[in-house]
């Protein structure tokens, strides 16, 4: 099941993104009021004031590359397999690099790797290969690291996430063969869609270090995949924060983020990933480890959790609970782990142990809550993170969503959400979901900002009358939700940026339940409905959505050609022709950002058309056909009033953990919190 | 000129079957291959926006460069052959002599463009067995075969073969997309006739004719476009002039100030400090030019479409290259990371 399972094939190494930051701010898509300077770097002045301009990196290509890539470990279903330091793990062996994008200036919590193809290597003949579904981070965490001097890290540097997705299309060598761990995970996919795991997680990220400009680590592992899985993130029991923790939304109080766990084998296994729980430390090198909490203690608590079930809707009452110290006759336990401590143990593992489950744990854990315990300092052992309450727990799958809306009627899409209870399908789950009012992100918002641009940074989640999203559902017996969402033009609500970003809230409706990370919510970029006139021409229909690309990406104009000169534009008609026809899953695709709606793309590529070569390809390539709007359909009866969904509150360490720091996310994130904290106020 | 070895053109003239010739013709990819990087690296050098008459005629010769490479791609397929491009030796060494030179051939550079680099190196490429002589330049004795003459010979050995040359070609698996070239350049190789039209169109791009300087699309061969660098001034018509034409035309100056200050024939990412910002762009640019090399071999075994990734691989190329020369050369104060075109397969 997903990379937790095994075989299991673990990697470490760099990777290096060049994300273009003059569109970390919403207001630079404003072609009325941009100026030459937002292309250029951030000032900060000396009293700290900052003029953001382009933000830190303008010229970036929103390039992600993988480097020093060397399988670490190989866990084969009978142990560790050797397969000796000539494995590697390579990207793009034969395309341009993949690009990492976020969906939106107003959401930058989940950017999106695209066009992404893997090779697994030894020495320079490759083992299998395959590409990446594209997928965007999820389980970000603020605050995660901390430098030498063991002060924490502000910022996107101190940030981590994870990637997970399919890895599709294998090609297999028949070096391939040879390795028992690769053939088995062939086999696996040969059973299952041709399709395996793979997930990426990524830390001390940053602009200038030690490991080199735009740089940070990956850790991750390769894994099988089975058909029904969701794709973006490992099914299995999770891990949560208290919504109390002293430093939630991120972490708990001390300091592990949400994680997941897997038991497989009839309760005799349990594969615990710690990827993107785990604090990290970093070392005067510039190496990175978990922080030294002493030893871990995986458990499985005796005392059960209540779930009941009453005229209000479901409630739970833990067992247990975060920071509450236990006495040895309360739990039992599964393993320990002392040696986690290091760069190379963190490497190895990806962060995930496997354990075999002795004769008593395996007796309770089926239901009973899994915890990692951490020496209490009056002895006995303290909740250091538990499994969420009642073992329960959603999570959407393709949460990033890139809707054409339709210039009459309705279009739908369709979000697919998994509940679980104690890792297993969670029938007759009710869910509830919501539109929070959003306003205030992707700008900087912050006190120290001077020449800022001269225009205003949108609100989101308007217009509400455009969106029809039901307010509660229930899981079938496969523990599944199809979310279908409708929505009509949203009208430009924005001005200056096609269409409108809403974000749901959605999470179980259980009363006292472990809360849903904040930036888990499904986002969706509704575009504009456009229809494309019948001759485009180059001032009023071309020029517009061009020089905003082209005011955004300065790279393209100072390093091949500009995108607002018709010259330019007409000379490279081919190029651009071919660019804008691809599918998005092409690193070549534009735009970069993947923001432009059929319409869109069909009138440029109809403009396109009258300068190319004899000769040359025509058509509109992988653009979708123009949505097509229909009739809402009635709203499902709703039986009654859900229960409120649990939120983690938003704590000062949360603002601490994001600090001041100029780049993108960051803001983004400080918007977010910001957000949430209004919402939780009213 | 380049001097090739006469026992080439012995080996074609004893070629009784088609694949006798798949060795020559894949000698013939690789040395049009060639010639490519160290055009690339003095187009490279002259930064964005500048020097732009300059580095319209360097990017016009590239671009012939690679129409060439695949023409002799497609004949090779066409002969039932398969292009080798994905692999550590197909890139010549630089610097080092040409493929199929023979002793008395001369070192071709990875180096900043130049006056000196134009006239000494790149024209010495590109001169053809008789240039014409145009303002007082004169025409030497020639001495040992030449490209031209091996092409001639390959022309003439396929006529000589006739249908039987193609029955094993794999047409359909050629790469004649026309976004890219003209279809009375780029075409599918199908016999005889459309072999030797592709050859000669080779030759002519190369080397213009015995009687003048231009080639079938009217542009000046490589070896006199080249020329106008040197002289200053664009090629023109001139019917005063003994040959017709005269360096007369509009001013071409090479601004030094706006090229980049890349040592010659730069270290491989491998001898640059190890995890330095040097040696990790110059890493990035080996690896997608080894990237776009396995797109090419792809594009000319079995999956003509891959040319549209090779594109994106061209592209990316030139943004890659100018990361690397604005990354300050470690070893040399004021001197940009150089251009290393080197097999780097893995990004490791």
């Amino acid at each position: 099941m997903s990379y937790l399972n095994l075989p299991r094939i673990n990697f470490a190494g760099l990777f290096e993104a060049d994300v273009n930051t003059v569109n970390n701010d919403v207001r630079n898509y404003d072609v009325e009021v941009f100026e030459p300077r937002f292309q250029t770097l951030q000032k900060v002045e000396p009293d700290s004031h900052v003029e953001y301009n382009g933000w830190w990196n303008p010229n970036g290509s929103n390039r992600f590359s993988l480097i020093d890539c060397a399988v670490t470990g190989v866990v084969g279903p009978a142990g560790e397999e050797v397969v000796g330091s000539a494995w590697t793990l390579q990207a793009q062996l034969d395309r341009t690099a993949a690009k990492i994008v976020d969906l939106d200036p107003q959401f930058q919590m989940a950017s999106g790797l695209w066009g992404l193809k893997i090779a697994l290597m030894v020495g320079d003949e490759r083992l299998v290969e395959g590409s990446f579904v594209p997928a965007s981070f999820r389980d970000l965490f603020f605050g995660r690291l901390n430098d030498p001097a063991g002060q924490p890290v502000q910022g996107s540097p101190g940030a981590s996430a994870r990637f997970t997705g399919g890895l599709e299309q294998l090609r297999w060598t028949p070096k391939a063969h040879a390795s028992p761990s690769l053939a088995a995970l062939r086999a696996s996919a040969d059973r299952n869609n041709g399709r395996l795991s793979l997930s990426l997680v990524t830390y001390g990220y940053a602009k200038t270090g030690a490991k080199g400009a735009l740089t940070g680590t990956v850790i991750g592992s390769l894994g099988s995949w089975l058909e029904g899985e969701p794709l973006t993130f490992a099914p299995g029991r999770r891990f949560s924060i208290s919504a109390s923790s002293p430093n939630a939304p991120f972490s708990s109080a001390s300091n592990l983020g949400f994680m997941t766990a897997l038991v497989t084998d009839a309760g005799r296994r349990l594969s615990v990933d710690f990827g993107v729980s785990l604090p990290l430390q970093q070392s005067a090198d510039g190496g990175i480890h978990p922080q030294d909490l002493g030893p871990l203690t995986i458990a499985v608590a005796k005392a059960g959790d209540t779930v009941s079930s009453g005229p209000s809707g479901l409630s739970v009452t833990p067992g247990v609970t975060e920071g509450q110290v236990l006495t040895p006759g309360l739990y039992e336990v599964v393993g320990v782990v002392s040696d986690y401590a290091q760069e190379a143990w963190l490497s190895r593992t990806g962060g995930v142990i496997d354990l075999a489950v002795p004769e008593a744990a395996r007796a309770l854990i089926a239901d009973h809550p899994l915890l990692i315990l951490l020496n209490a300092t009056g002895g006995g052992q303290q909740v250091a993170i538990r499994e969420s309450f009642g073992g329960l727990w959603a999570r959407a799958d393709n949460f990033i969503q890139r809707v054409d809306s339709a210039p009459t009627g309705w279009v739908s899409s369709t979000v697919d959400i998994r509940a679980m209870r104690w890792g297993l399908p969670w029938s007759d789950a009710p869910l509830t979901f919501s539109i929070p009012p959003v306003s205030g992100q992707g700008g900087t918002g912050d006190d120290n900002e001077v020449k800022p641009p001269q225009t205003d940074i949108p609100d989101n989640n308007v217009p509400l009358a455009t969106v029809s999203l039901p307010n509660q559902a229930v899981s079938g017996a496969d523990g599944a939700v199809s979310l279908t969402y409708w929505v009509a033009n949203p009208g430009n609500p924005r001005g200056y940026i096609d269409g409108q970003v809403y974000q749901f809230a959605y999470a179980p409706a259980v009363a006292g339940g472990s809360p849903t990370p904040l930036f888990e919510v499904i986002a969706t970029h509704v575009r504009d409905a456009f229809v494309p006139p019948k001759t485009p021409s180059w001032a009023t229909d071309i020029e517009p959505v061009l020089v905003q690309y082209g005011n955004l990406y300065p790279i393209m104009s100072r390093g091949l050609f500009s995108l607002s000169d018709f010259n330019s534009v007409a000379a490279n008609a081919r190029l651009l022709h071919l660019a804008f026809t691809l599918p998005p899953t092409d690193p070549n695709y534009m735009p970069a950002t993947r923001d432009l709606s059929a319409g869109k793309l069909r009138m440029i590529v109809d403009w396109l058309s009258s300068y190319l070569p004899e000769g040359a390809e025509h058509g509109y390539g992988a653009i979708p056909p123009l949505p097509i709007g229909q009739s809402l359909p009635p709203p499902k009866a709703v039986a009654a009033a859900p229960a409120a969904a649990v939120k983690p509150s938003i704590t000062p360490a949360a603002f601490e953990a994001v600090g001041p720091g100029s780049d993108g996310k960051s803001a983004a994130v400080r918007g977010f919190l910001r957000n949430a904290t209004r919402n939780v106020g009213e | 000129m380049l001097k090739i070895d006469p026992k080439l053109i012995e080996q074609i003239e004893a070629a009784s079957e088609p694949e006798d010739l798949h060795d020559l013709v894949q000698k013939a990819i690789e040395l049009e291959h060639a010639t490519i990087p160290t055009y690339l690296a003095a187009y490279f050098t002259l930064k964005p926006g500048t020097n732009q008459p300059v580095a319209e005629i360097l990017r016009s010769v590239i671009v012939q460069e690679m129409l060439h490479m695949a023409i002799a791609s497609n004949l090779l397929i066409a002969l039932g052959g398969y292009p080798v491009i994905d692999r550590p030796g197909f890139i010549p060494k630089y610097p080092g002599p040409l493929p199929m030179q023979i002793g008395g051939g001369f070192d071709v550079p990875i180096e900043r463009c130049s006056v000196r680099l134009v006239e000494t190196i790149f024209m010495r490429i590109e001169e053809p067995e008789a240039p014409i002589p145009i303002q007082g330049l004169r025409a030497g004795p020639v001495e040992y075969r030449t490209i031209g003459e091996f092409y001639h010979a390959l022309d003439m050995r396929l006529k000589w073969m006739g249908h039987r040359a193609f029955r094993k070609g794999r047409f359909n698996e050629e790469m004649v997309d026309n976004t890219w070239f003209p279809a009375d350049q780029l075409f599918r190789i199908v016999d005889q006739k459309t072999a030797s039209e592709a050859i000669q169109l080779i030759v002519r791009q190369g080397e213009g004719t015995r009687h003048s300087p231009l080639d079938p699309e009217e542009e000046p061969a490589h070896y006199y476009r080249f020329e106008q660098i040197v002289k200053g001034r664009r090629l023109i018509r001139d019917s005063k002039a003994p040959s017709g034409f005269v360096f007369g035309g509009a001013p071409i100056v090479l601004d030094e100030t706006n090229i980049w200050n890349m040592v010659p024939n730069p270290l491989p990412p491998s001898a640059l400090p190890a995890g330095s910002a040097a040696q990790r762009a110059s890493m990035i640019f080996a690896f997608g030019y080894t990237a776009l090399l396995r797109a090419l071999h792809e594009t000319f075994n079995g999956q003509p479409d891959a040319i549209k990734r090779a594109m994106g691989l061209m592209y990316q190329l030139r943004l890659t290259a100018q990361t690397v020369l604005q990354t300050p050369d470690p070893g040399r104060p004021g001197a940009s990371t150089g251009l290393s075109f080197v097999y780097q397969p893995t990004m490791t």
